[in-house]
C-alpha cells in the first residue's frame, strides 16, 4: 500500500510540470515584464519575479544540472524564495535554460526557450538607493532605502518627513574589502553629512571659511580616511525644447579633501579657482590617483551648451594626505564633442566607468546619456553598447569584487529611473542589463518614484531613518577646519 | 414629552440635519468636494492597491480613493458625502447608545458629524477620513456591546491603539482650509475649463465677482484658446499680468500649482507645464494626481515624447473615469505614431521657471505654433505696462507676421501710444494698420471724455495700479 501511494505521489509530483493541453509554439522569446532574458545574474540575487501581462496562468520550466519546474494561476510568476536560492546555489556557475509557457483565454503559448546564467560571482548584499518624483529641481517627501538583494526586504536609512522636508542625497559608500565606511548629506539647517565607519557615526559640519561651501559629491577612499568632495554652487533650469527637460549647471566648483581622522578640510590651487570648474571626483583603486571631471569655466546658463568636461587626474600621497602638484588629462572628451561626468575607478584597478553626455556636467536628465568604460592601462575609451538604453545611463557604481556594476536608468519611458545590474567578465565584457526585481513585479509600473543614486555595499548600515531624525534635530555637528 | 414625542423630533432634526447637508454639499460647495478628485489616483490594479498596504489605514484609503474618482461626475460627491456621513452618524449614535445614561444618542451623534462635514468641504482632507471614522465607530460600538468585560475593555484598547497611527495617517499631509464662496468659484471655473466648458468659462470670468486671479486667469485662458486674448483682456477684471500666468515658487498651494499647467500648456510652453504638473503632482497630499497624470501625458503627446505618454496612458488606463480617453491614446500610439502632430518645434534653450518672458519670446519666434505664445507675449508686455518692450516685441514678432488681416484693437490703441513723434503720424497708421476709428477714440480719451474707453488701453496704463 505505502508502495502505491508513493508511486501516485511521484507521478502527481512529475505531472504537475505538465502542461495542461495543447499550445502554440510562438517562435519569440517571452515579452515577460521586467526582461530578464538571457540575462547573467549573481548567485546571491532575489529572486527574477516576472510578470507576463494578460496571462491566467505561467509554466516555467527550467533545465540547468536538474530541473526545475514553477507554476502559478495568474500572470505573475513569484518564485518561492528557498527553491529559488537552492535552485542558484545548484546552478552557480551554470547556463539554465528556460521555456515558458502560458494561458491566454483557451489558449496555450509556448515562447523560444532563454536562458539564465548563474555567476557565481556574488554581487555586494545592500544596494541604496533614492526614491523621489521626478520633480526637477524641487522635492516634497523623499526617503533613502536600503535594499537586501538576496530578498525583497527593505528599511528606511533616511526620510525627509522626519527633518523638516530637507534634501537629503548621496548616500555613498567606500569601495574594496576594508572596513565599510559611508556618507550621506543630510541639508538644511540643522543638517550636516552623516559619515558611518564600522558602526561609528559622526555628523560632521564640512563647510569652512576658506572653501566654497560644504561637501557635495564625492567619494571615501577604500580605507575610509580620506573624502574627496566637490564644493558646488548648484544651478537648476529648465529646457524649452521636446525632449530633454532639466538642466543642471555648476555656477562654480571646486574640490576640497577631507581628512575624517584628523577633521580637517583641505584643497589645492590646481583644483580650485574661478578659471576652471572641476566636479565629480573619485578615487583609483588603490588609493593614490584622484580622478575628476574639469572644464574651462564659462558664463552659464548662455554657455552651457559648450561646456564640455574632460577627465582629469591628479596624484595624492596618502601618508601626508596631500594632493600633487601636477594634473593629467586623461580623457579629452571636449575634442570629441563630449562631457564626461561621474567617473567610477573598478575596484580591481583595471577601468573607469563614466558616464558621457554632449555637454554639461548633470546627464541625468540627457536622454543621450551612456555609460562608457575607460581601460586605464591601454588608454581605450568605449561605449557599453550592451547596457545602454535608449535614455539615460547613469549614477553607476561597482560592486566590491568588481564584478558588478549597478546604475540608474531612464530607459523606458526617460522620465523615471530604475537600477540596473550588469555582469562585469575578468575581460572587460559586460552582459545584458536587468532591472532590480520586485517582490511584486508590476511594481515599477505603477510607481511614481524614481530610483535615485543605486549604491552596492556590503553590509546593512548602522542607522536608520529614526536615527537620522535624532541626527539632524539632536546632534551637534562636528565643525572640520580647514588646514593648507 | 412622551418617548414618542422625543423620538419625532428626533427624526425631524437628523432628517432635516441631512437634507440641509446634502444642500450645502450639492448647491453652495459642489466644488470643494469635487476637487478631492484631484489629489487621488485609483488603479485598478493588484500592485497598485498593494501600496496602499505600505502605510496605515490601507482599507479606508481604497474605500475612499475608489468612491472620491466619480467625483468628477456631477452631483456624485454631494450624494457619496452624505450617504457616508449618514453611516457616520448612524455608526456614533450606536456607540453612544452603547454608554450608560447618555440621553439622546441619535442628537448627539450630529456633532461629531457636522465637525467631519466641515472637515471634509477642505479639499485636501481624504475621503478616507469618513470612510475610516465610520469604520472605528462601527467598530467602537460593537466593542462597547461585548458581553464580557475584560474582553470588552482589551477590544476597546486595541481598538484604540489602532486609531492613533490611522488618524495621523489619514490626515498627515492634508491642510484644513476654511471653505469660502470665493475659493468655490475658483474651483468652479476650474473644472469647467478642464471640461472644456469655455462658454461658462467666459462669462464667469467677465462676472469674477470676488476679482479673483484664479478666474481671471481662466477667463484669459478661455480668450486666448478661441484665438481673441487681446480682444478680449479687458472686457473682464485684470490683475495686472498676474491673470496671466500662475508663478510656480515654494508656498503656492497645490490647487494654483495644477492650474498653473493650463495657460503654459495653451501657450506651447511645454517645459513649464510639464514643471508645473509635476509639481502640482509631487505636492498634491499624497503626491498622486490622476488629473496630473493626464496632463503630462498630453504634454508628451505635444512634445512627441511617445515612451513617456506610453506610461502615462497605461496607468490612466486602469482608472474608471480616464480609461476610454487612455486607451484611444494607447492606440494612437499604437496605430498611428508616425503621424502625430508635434506641437512642440521651438528651439531648445535654457529658461528660469517663471521667466515667462524669455520663454514665451522662443517659442514666438522659433515654434510654427507661435501664434497664442505671441499673444500672451504682447498682453504681458501691455499688461506690464512695459510700452517700450511691446513695440519691441510687436516689430520682431506680431508684425508682418500675423497683421496682414486686422490688428486688434488692444494692440492698435497700445501701438498709437508707442509712435515716433519725429515720423510721419500718417507713415505710421498705416505702417501698423491703425484704424481711423482707434484714432478717432484715442483723440476723445485725450480730450477728457474717458468713460466710453473704460475698456481701452488707454484707461488702463493711465489707472491700473500694481496688484497685490
Amino acid at each position: 500500500m505505502k508502495r502505491w501511494l508513493f508511486h501516485i505521489v511521484v507521478v502527481l509530483i512529475l505531472a504537475s510540470c505538465a502542461r495542461d493541453g495543447a499550445f502554440r509554439e510562438t517562435g519569440s522569446t517571452p515579452p515577460m515584464l521586467p526582461d530578464y532574458t538571457d540575462i547573467t545574474l549573481p548567485v546571491n540575487l532575489a529572486p527574477l519575479n516576472f510578470q507576463l501581462e494578460g496571462a491566467s496562468a505561467l509554466w516555467l520550466e527550467i533545465e540547468g544540472s536538474r530541473s526545475y519546474c514553477f507554476k502559478t494561476s495568474s500572470a505573475k510568476m513569484r518564485f518561492p524564495l528557498r527553491k529559488w536560492k537552492e535552485m542558484l546555489r545548484q546552478e552557480a556557475g551554470n547556463t539554465l535554460q528556460l521555456t515558458l509557457t502560458a494561458r491566454f483565454g483557451r489558449e496555450n503559448r509556448r515562447y523560444a526557450p532563454f536562458s539564465w546564467t548563474v555567476s557565481p560571482d556574488s554581487i555586494d548584499r545592500y544596494l541604496s538607493y533614492r526614491l523621489i518624483e521626478p520633480a526637477y529641481e524641487v522635492w516634497n517627501v523623499l526617503s533613502i532605502e536600503e535594499r537586501d538583494l538576496e530578498s525583497f526586504k527593505t528599511r528606511l536609512l533616511a526620510d525627509n518627513t522626519t527633518v523638516e522636508s530637507t534634501c537629503i542625497n548621496c548616500h555613498t559608500a567606500n569601495r574594496g574589502n576594508g572596513i565599510q565606511t559611508s556618507f550621506m548629506h543630510v541639508r538644511g539647517a540643522k543638517g550636516g553629512t552623516l559619515y558611518s565607519r564600522d558602526g561609528q557615526l559622526r555628523k560632521l559640519n564640512t563647510a569652512t571659511d576658506s572653501t566654497a561651501g560644504a561637501a557635495v559629491y564625492g567619494e571615501i577612499s577604500a580605507d575610509g580616511r580620506y573624502g574627496i568632495f566637490t564644493t558646488a554652487d548648484i544651478r537648476p533650469i529648465l529646457h524649452s525644447g521636446r525632449f530633454d527637460k532639466l538642466e543642471v549647471f555648476d555656477a562654480s566648483s571646486d574640490l576640497i579633501l577631507l581628512d575624517f581622522e584628523q577633521g580637517t578640510v583641505t584643497d589645492s590651487p590646481l583644483v580650485k579657482g574661478s578659471e576652471f570648474q572641476e566636479t565629480f571626483p573619485c578615487w583609483s583603486a588603490d588609493g593614490k590617483t584622484v580622478y575628476f571631471c574639469r572644464a574651462a569655466a564659462r558664463p552659464q546658463p548662455d554657455s552651457t551648451f559648450e561646456m564640455h568636461y574632460d577627465l582629469y587626474s591628479i596624484a595624492f600621497d596618502p601618508e601626508t594626505g596631500r594632493l600633487g602638484d601636477t594634473l593629467t588629462r586623461v580623457v579629452d572628451a571636449a575634442n570629441r564633442g563630449k562631457s564626461v561626468s561621474f567617473p567610477k575607478c573598478s575596484p580591481d584597478g583595471q577601468y573607469i566607468l563614466m558616464t558621457v553626455s554632449d555637454y554639461g556636467t548633470f546627464p541625468i536628465w540627457h536622454s543621450e546619456t551612456d555609460l562608457w568604460l575607460y581601460e586605464i592601462a591601454t588608454g581605450a575609451l568605449f561605449p557599453l553598447e550592451t547596457v545602454n538604453g535608449k535614455y539615460s545611463d547613469s549614477y553607476h557604481n561597482w560592486s566590491s569584487s568588481g564584478r558588478w556594476i549597478c546604475w540608474a536608468s531612464k530607459r523606458d519611458d526617460r522620465l523615471y529611473g530604475k537600477p540596473y545590474f550588469a555582469h562585469v567578465g575578468e575581460d572587460g565584457t559586460v552582459s545584458k542589463p536587468f532591472v532590480l526585481p520586485q517582490r511584486d513585479p508590476g511594481r515599477y509600473r505603477v510607481t511614481l518614484k524614481s530610483y535615485n543614486i543605486p549604491e552596492l555595499y556590503r553590509f546593512p548600515e548602522s542607522y536608520d531613518a529614526a536615527y537620522v531624525s535624532r541626527f539632524y534635530t539632536e546632534m551637534e555637528a562636528e565643525k572640520m577646519t580647514y588646514t593648507k | 414629552m412622551s418617548v414618542r414625542a422625543d423620538r419625532r423630533i428626533s427624526i425631524a432634526t437628523v432628517t432635516l440635519f441631512f437634507v440641509a447637508l446634502w444642500a450645502i454639499f450639492q448647491f453652495v460647495f459642489p466644488y470643494h468636494l469635487a476637487f478631492k478628485e484631484r489629489y487621488v489616483l485609483f488603479m485598478s490594479d493588484t500592485s497598485w492597491l498593494a501600496t496602499y498596504f505600505t502605510k496605515p489605514a490601507p482599507v479606508s484609503f481604497i474605500l475612499g480613493d475608489w468612491l472620491t474618482q466619480f467625483f468628477l461626475i456631477p452631483g456624485i460627491a454631494a450624494l457619496v458625502t452624505t450617504l457616508l456621513l449618514m453611516l457616520s452618524w448612524a455608526g456614533f449614535r450606536f456607540l453612544l447608545a452603547a454608554i450608560p445614561n447618555v440621553q439622546y444618542p441619535a442628537l448627539w451623534a450630529l456633532l461629531p458629524t457636522a465637525l467631519l462635514a466641515l472637515l471634509l468641504l477642505s479639499p485636501e482632507v481624504p475621503l478616507a477620513v469618513l470612510v475610516g471614522t465610520c469604520l472605528f465607530v462601527w467598530f467602537f460600538g460593537a466593542a462597547f456591546r461585548i458581553p464580557g468585560r475584560l474582553l470588552r475593555y482589551v477590544t476597546v484598547v486595541l481598538l484604540a491603539v489602532l486609531l492613533v497611527p490611522t488618524a495621523r495617517s489619514l490626515n498627515a499631509t492634508a491642510r484644513v482650509e476654511k471653505p469660502g464662496l470665493e475659493r468655490e468659484y475658483d474651483y468652479r471655473i476650474h473644472f469647467k475649463a478642464n471640461a472644456g466648458r469655455w462658454n461658462i468659462v467666459e462669462k464667469m470670468g467677465r462676472r469674477n465677482p470676488y476679482e479673483s486671479l484664479v478666474t481671471a486667469y481662466y477667463y484669459n485662458l478661455s480668450q486666448a484658446r478661441a484665438g481673441r486674448l487681446p480682444d478680449g483682456l479687458f472686457k473682464a477684471y485684470q490683475p495686472t499680468w498676474h491673470g496671466l500666468f500662475i508663478p510656480v515658487k515654494p508656498g503656492v498651494e497645490c490647487f494654483k500649482l495644477m492650474a498653473s499647467t493650463d495657460a503654459l500648456y495653451l501657450a506651447g510652453d511645454y517645459a513649464q507645464a510639464q514643471h508645473s504638473a509635476m509639481l502640482g503632482m509631487t505636492f498634491s497630499p499624497r503626491q498622486r494626481s490622476a488629473a496630473m497624470i493626464k496632463a503630462m501625458a498630453d504634454i508628451a503627446f505635444a512634445n512627441g515624447d511617445y515612451d513617456t505618454a506610453r506610461r502615462y496612458l497605461t496607468m490612466l488606463s486602469k482608472t474608471a473615469l480616464y480609461k476610454k480617453w487612455a486607451q484611444e491614446g494607447l492606440q494612437l500610439l499604437d496605430t498611428e505614431a508616425d503621424r502625430l502632430a508635434i506641437k512642440n518645434d521651438c528651439r531648445d534653450i535654457l529658461v528660469q521657471h517663471n521667466d515667462y518672458r524669455v520663454s514665451l519670446t522662443n517659442i514666438a519666434a522659433t515654434s510654427s505654433h507661435g501664434k497664442t505664445a505671441t499673444d500672451y507675449l504682447l498682453c504681458l508686455d501691455l499688461l506690464d505696462k512695459n510700452l517700450a518692450q511691446f513695440r519691441r516685441d510687436y516689430d520682431a514678432l506680431y508684425k508682418g507676421k500675423y497683421d496682414a488681416v486686422s490688428v486688434p484693437v488692444l494692440y492698435q490703441e497700445a501701438l498709437l501710444m508707442t509712435f515716433d513723434e519725429n515720423t510721419s503720424p500718417a507713415v505710421q497708421l498705416t505702417e501698423y494698420g491703425i484704424a481711423r476709428s482707434t484714432l478717432d477714440n484715442c483723440t476723445e480719451f485725450l480730450k477728457g471724455n474717458e468713460k466710453p474707453f473704460r475698456t481701452s488701453y488707454w484707461f488702463y496704463h493711465k489707472y491700473a495700479q500694481p496688484a497685490q
